[in-house]
């Protein structure tokens, strides 16, 4: 093996400590900084972690978490605050990449068979989590005195943000896999469908939680903010699409410039419109492969330029704000409910493969694909703690330390998944049919 | 597996095939960086841009977003740095020595009558700055050194101004690195540790570079290595409170001096990204100027100063480059993107009131261009 790589990585980790050691108090900080050392290094440790049969992007998680601040702390506090500077343009990227690869005749068949297997998978996650949770509920360390209907509500809250499932983090497994065939494509759906679910019930159990605070409904306000983000991302990213797919038939130039533009388009018209970037960059995708299919393959190249890069960052950010004092405070009953997760949903899955007639051996690894949780768990448990401090912290504290514990193990699960199916590099061969 | 093979692309290494001389294509040349022909002076028009968007125009470009250009600005000035490595040591050996002495001659000259007479001036009227008048005229004499020439010509007269044009910039980017260091304050020993981490930094990433580029597997993977390493340039030169120039610089000739192509792989990579980011540079320094009395004082003054340097450089210099002074000077007179690049890194790593530099050095830097636009810049080889 050659000694090229770890020699490489010997002398950026010891320009890193040189530099936090001599760089002059209040010194301009530079995202740069981060960012290259971040990009190099999480990249060779992901190659590492491939010699021991774990995914590249663990390694890319592994990085983040050794060097951020809870441990080497060569990542400090503010450069991974830095670093999540390229998390909407890593949502929108890799959501544009699933769009692209989403094949709508081959979807179209198994529509009605996705969309019950979805329906049962998270029907049974409610019922089961949100069972648990409210007689469980005087032993979390959240509000052990909510009684009634004001701990009901909470529950709901609680259930529906730890049901939820990470597309980003499983379009980055396939996408990161080269990963094609029918476990990716299922896997890929029933979480995109499951997060319009989400969307849906998140939005429902915060105004019940609301209205159980005392706080001013919303009233009719409710269908339209839903609608306007569900229609109006899917709107947004087809007409953005449809405008990305003409300039690749008449110009066609700068395509990984142009590409990256239209991510950070996507992602932050997403943020000043309080649309859905995931799925504004979904139908972006659909849009551009069904309209300039002719130039695929040089969106393809650039593509797959642009988006090593971006995941890494991505995942290195996520491994360097893994919040490792949220998971020592409320460490049990967090590990206690993430087994109940994972039980619940290899169950629900199970239920709803067998209602949907799909019982091929590949269909039942549809659960390993979604363990994994990470960015839009967060940021609900970041919406809830906003809203309700008294019992929001508690609750995003163990949604921290629950998608901690779930972004490490989902991707090593989906990833083995994944090899066990034969769709790992059958993006290189030629397309399925 | 040989580099050859490996990178078909980049071609071979002069370093590994010494003769027949291979003929340097490849390597894109600082003054056609902006791509756009000789006719128009590509700067003006991105400076006006950036005018014209900045808060003194129709604020489309805030100061916030300004500021959130910084990853990006540092990117581009270790990009700059790399190109200036890169370009200095194409020169071939029997040339050098005259470039050299010319180039560095051209320097002290520019430099010393723009920073003397600024200096002069600024404590003669009193005119109320940020930073002290004597480093304010040292640094703005150190931007105004360089040379882009633009519109030589392709004769023999033309490529011997074209290189010492090209070694001029190793002084600024030497000079000009010690200048924001110092000027960053800490004292003089602080100042010159910084300096040294910055070169040793930029020789651990250049040979980390070296180490990556031709062993990696495939285009994606020497993307990730080739855009990393220019990150960490750019990172560590704010970081540390220098120049991502003085990082760029040392980091291109650990490649060229390196066995093998990662000379070419780095360069060869970053030509995709050369066109936007030294555009985007150029935007960022026309909306970063405040127009003030003080800046377009200033920045008439540096004009001025600039053609009596060059003018009495292209006199010093004359003999080595064999070209006659009057068209040395007008030759000599397009001042390019790397003075502009200087202001924004010191005002970058300095913050507060040093934008001023960045008004002066970059309206000083279009008036200048936009005179030579005017001026016969052809060389023609005399019999």
């Amino acid at each position: 093996m050659s000694l090229a790589r770890p020699l490489a990585l010997l002398i950026i980790f010891g320009i890193i400590v040189g530099v936090q050691r001599i760089a002059p108090v209040g010194a301009a900080s530079s995202v740069a900084l981060p960012f290259g050392f971040s990009l190099i290094a999480a990249y060779l440790l992901g190659g590492a972690a491939e010699i021991v049969r774990l995914p590249r992007l663990s390694g890319y998680l592994l990085f983040g978490l050794l060097c951020g601040p809870y441990l080497l702390n060569l990542i400090t506090a503010s450069m991974a605050r830095d670093l999540q500077l390229v998390n909407g343009l890593a949502i929108s990227l890799i959501a544009l990449i699933a769009g692209i690869e989403i094949n709508i005749e081959r979807l179209r068949a198994r529509a009605k068979a996705i969309a019950l297997v979805g329906t049962v998978t998270l029907g049974v996650m409610y019922a089961v989590i949100g069972v648990l949770f409210f007689i469980a509920w005087p032993w979390l360390p959240i509000a052990p005195d909510a009684v009634g209907l004001q701990r009901l509500s909470m529950v709901l809250v609680l259930t529906a943000i730890t049901a939820s499932f990470s597309p980003t983090v499983i379009i980055a497994v396939v996408a990161e896999s080269r990963a094609r065939g029918p476990l990716a494509e299922l896997v890929i759906a029933t979480a995109v469908l499951a997060d319009l679910a989400l969307i849906l019930v998140f939005t429902l159990v915060m105004q019940l939680a609301r209205t159980m605070a005392g706080g001013a409904a919303e009233g009719g306000g409710l269908l339209v903010n839903l609608s306007w983000e569900i229609f109006g991302s899917l709107a947004f990213g087809g007409v953005v699409g449809g405008l990305f797919a003409f300039y690749l038939r008449l110009v066609g130039r700068e395509l990984t410039l142009v590409l990256l533009a239209l991510c950070v388009i996507l992602s932050q018209a997403g943020r000043l419109w309080h649309l859905e970037p995931l799925l504004a960059s979904l139908a972006a995708g659909l849009v551009i492969e069904n309209i300039a299919p002719a130039r695929a393959d040089a969106l393809r190249d650039a593509v797959e330029r642009s988006a090593l890069p971006v995941l890494i960052l991505f995942f290195a950010a996520a491994g360097a704000s893994l919040q490792l004092d949220a998971l020592a405070v409320i460490g049990v009953p967090a590990v206690a409910v993430a087994i109940v997760r994972v039980v619940s949903l290899r169950a629900g899955a199970s239920m709803g493969l067998r209602s949907a007639g799909l019982t091929d051996d590949t269909s039942q690894l549809l659960w390993t694909g979604l363990v994994s949780q990470a960015g839009v768990t967060l940021g609900l448990g970041v919406l809830v703690a906003t809203e309700f401090p008294e019992w929001g912290r508690p609750v995003q504290t163990l949604v921290v330390a629950l998608s901690g514990l779930h972004v490490l193990v989902g991707p090593i699960l989906f990833r083995n998944a994944l090899v066990r199916a034969g769709e790992v590099g059958r993006l290189d061969g030629p397309p399925a049919h | 597996m040989s580099p050859e093979r490996h990178w078909p692309e980049v071609g071979r290494d002069a370093l590994d095939a010494p003769a027949p001389p291979v003929r340097r294509r490849w390597l894109p040349r600082r003054r056609l960086a902006l791509g756009v022909g000789d006719t128009l002076a590509p700067s003006l028009v991105f400076i006006a841009i950036g005018v014209l968007l900045g808060p003194s125009g129709i604020n489309v470009l805030s100061p916030g977003i300004l500021g959130r250009a910084e990853p990006l600005v540092s990117v581009a000035l270790a990009v700059l740095g790399v190109f200036v490595g890169v370009g200095t040591t194409t020169i071939p050996r029997a040339a050098a020595r005259d470039a050299y002495l010319a180039g560095g001659l051209g320097f002290i000259v520019t430099t010393v009558g723009v920073a003397g007479g600024l200096w002069f001036l600024l404590d003669a009227w009193a005119v109320p700055l940020p930073i002290p008048a004597a480093a304010c005229a040292a640094f703005l004499g150190i931007a105004a050194s360089a040379s882009a020439v633009t519109h030589a010509g392709q004769s023999e007269s033309a490529r011997r101004v074209i290189r010492m044009a090209d070694v001029d910039d190793v002084p600024l980017i030497v000079f000009g690195s010690v200048a924001v260091a110092w000027l960053g304050g800490e004292g003089s020993a602080a100042a010159a540790l910084r300096l040294a981490a910055t070169v040793a930094s930029g020789a651990g990433i250049g040979l980390a570079g070296w180490l990556l580029f031709e062993r990696a597997t495939g285009t994606p993977e020497r993307g990730v290595f080739v855009t990393g390493t220019i990150l960490l340039m750019a990172g560590t030169g704010m970081y540390l409170g220098t120049s991502p120039l003085l990082t760029g610089f040392v980091a291109a000739l650990v490649w060229v001096r390196a066995p093998g192509v990662a000379d070419r792989i780095g360069v060869n990579d970053l030509r995709v990204l050369q066109h936007p980011l030294l555009a985007l540079l150029l935007i960022v320094a026309g909306a970063t100027i405040e127009w003030t009395l003080v800046v377009v004082w200033a920045a008439v003054a540096t004009l001025l100063l600039r053609l009596v340097g060059k003018i009495l450089a292209s006199v010093a210099v004359a003999p080595l480059v064999r070209v006659r002074p009057g068209l040395l000077a007008t030759a000599l007179l397009p001042p390019g993107v790397l003075g502009i690049a200087l202001a924004i890194n010191a005002s970058h790593v300095l913050g507060g009131d040093s934008a001023l530099l960045v008004g002066i050095a970059t309206t000083a830097a279009a008036a200048s261009e936009a005179l030579a636009m005017f001026l016969p810049g052809e060389l023609e080889d005399e019999a």
